[in-house]
């Protein structure tokens, strides 16, 4: 049921995403076309100019109609009219939260690259080659500065980083969720009790995160801020290690929270219109 | 003959408003059965519940004997009282999207019903008619070879033709080994149809007899004792 819902989900997202990706594609080519002319008149530098302008305006499209669908898509398919059809699948709530969840993270990824081929595509010619040749550089000089131990660490480094980025983008989705699961409790007015829930954690997020700041500023000059400083100036490695880890921690667990609530709210709670 | 529902002192309660009180029912495999009440009895409730939409507040529903949960969504085909459809697909793709999840779709069944209506295949669902939609919606329920069937006031704002339409498409689709409940009140439209009928009042179920019996009993149809137990 799982390959299915996937299949579904896909589709889904693919009738919406596609026409974007192909949008963001003929805007790099048009505006890499453009650029081939290279005329020295005030008209060609509008004209080229606002070709990059339409470019960049297109990358943050395709990035937030990702974001936007699957919190769209989301809502709708499970809180509205079509969550009679939905929930009434022979499939879990664990099962839609999960295949939604990872489909959402999947377009993500895949917006990613679309944004890296598309500039591929506006760049090919005399910009790529050096920015391909400042890659392969730094990659040459990186592989020469580093002993083989430094490696490893960096290795490990590169995994944990892409583990959090992995994580970051789950429970930011579930985030996007569980105000919604939230929102949809209310009788009235769902869409704005979910962006009030959304605010009123940021809002929280920002005050702890504010008094934290604080609190290191007043002690930074305590006894074990000290130590602290003096244990990282000694095990910088090893800090940045425990720093990344500790980042996942939170991750897995803020991701457990949000996760845990939508499948609460969407199996005991359920309030369809 | 086995029992396919079984309703244990349900419960539900919203907030302080108490939509079902102690439902105690036990439906048996292969009859038609109408669930009976006035508007805010409690029938679209009763069944929310019976299709794990809601969960009660107190007591148990099993449905061929399973708690209510994957394995009884494989057997229930539910029509709700509203267009379910995912408008942006095609009617061939919510067909698919039926024989995908359901085990006993019928596929061939499906688009012999839509050819006989004039339905394309082809056809985006949110170009149909609201009449139109619902008869698709129909249809995907009545093609599956359920064992229970749900239907949640299949014929209300419908004009009688349309009205002939749904019941035939009912009666002449259904497993005939499988339950049919229907909740409705435009009892007279259905009650040639019913073998049973449940009469729920402010969320208790304050009759359930067979359609003979109601009629030897009181000497009247069920749409007149209808009347005269839901009497302002």
């Amino acid at each position: 049921m799982v390959k299915k819902l996937f299949k579904h989900e896909i589709n889904a997202y693919l009738r919406v995403m596609l026409p974007v990706y192909i949008c963001l594609g003929g805007v790099a080519l048009l505006g890499r076309l453009i650029q081939l002319f290279e005329a020295d008149t005030t008209i060609y530098a509008l004209v080229n100019g606002s070709s990059i302008f339409v470019y960049v305006i297109s990358i943050l499209v395709c990035f937030g109609f990702s974001t936007f669908f699957s919190v769209v898509r989301f809502y709708k398919n499970l809180f509205t009219g079509e969550g009679y059809l939905t929930f009434t699948l022979p499939v879990t709530p664990t099962q839609h939260l999960l295949v939604k969840l990872l489909t959402s993270i999947l377009f993500n990824f895949i917006s990613t690259i679309a944004v890296w081929i598309s500039f591929m595509i506006f760049t090919v010619g005399d910009v790529l080659n050096e920015v391909t040749k400042a890659f392969t550089y730094l990659c040459g000089k990186a592989v020469q500065t580093f002993a083989f131990d430094e490696w490893l660490h960096l290795s490990l480094y590169l995994l944990e980083f892409l583990v959090c980025i992995f994580l970051g983008a789950c429970s930011g989705v579930l985030l996007y969720y569980v105000c919604i699961a939230i929102g949809q409790l209310s009788r009235k007015n769902r869409a704005l009790c979910a962006v009030g829930v959304y605010f009123g954690y940021y809002f929280i997020t920002q005050i702890i995160g504010t008094v934290l700041g604080v609190l290191l500023t007043v002690f930074a000059t305590s006894p074990v801020m000290e130590k602290i400083g003096e244990f990282i100036e000694a095990h910088t490695t090893s800090f940045i290690h425990i720093l990344l880890c500790s980042v996942i921690i939170i991750e897995v667990v803020i991701s457990f929270v949000f996760f845990h609530i939508t499948r609460k709210i969407m199996t005991k709670k359920l309030n369809l219109e | 003959m086995s029992e396919i529902l079984n309703c244990s002192g349900i419960v539900k309660s919203y907030g302080g408003l108490c939509a079902l009180n102690n439902v105690n029912l036990k439906l048996e495999s292969g009859k038609i059965v109408g669930l009976l009440g006035p508007n805010g009895s409690g029938k679209t409730t009763l069944i929310k519940l019976i299709n794990g939409l809601l969960t009660p507040t107190h007591g148990s529903i099993s449905v061929n004997g399973l708690p209510i949960g994957v394995q009884t969504k494989k057997i229930v085909a539910y029509l709700p009282d509203n267009i379910y459809l995912n408008s942006w697909m095609r009617v061939e793709q919510i067909v698919e999207y039926f024989a995908d999840f359901y085990e006993d779709f019928r596929v061939e069944l499906a688009f012999e019903m839509l050819g006989r209506l004039g339905i394309s295949p082809s056809a985006k669902l949110k170009t149909l008619s609201k009449g139109n939609k619902e008869k698709v919606c129909l249809i995907l329920v009545m093609s599956r070879n359920a064992k229970l069937y749900v239907l949640d006031e299949p014929i209300a704002g419908v004009d009688p033709a349309a009205r002939d339409y749904v019941i035939s498409t009912i009666i002449n689709n259904y497993n005939p080994d499988a339950t049919v409940l229907i909740s409705t009140h435009l009892i007279a439209d259905i009650e040639n149809i019913l073998d049973e009928a449940i009469f729920l009042k402010q969320g208790n179920v304050v009759l359930h007899q067979t359609v003979e019996e109601i009629r030897e009993e009181n000497q009247m149809s069920v749409d007149e004792l209808f009347r005269e137990v839901f009497k302002w």
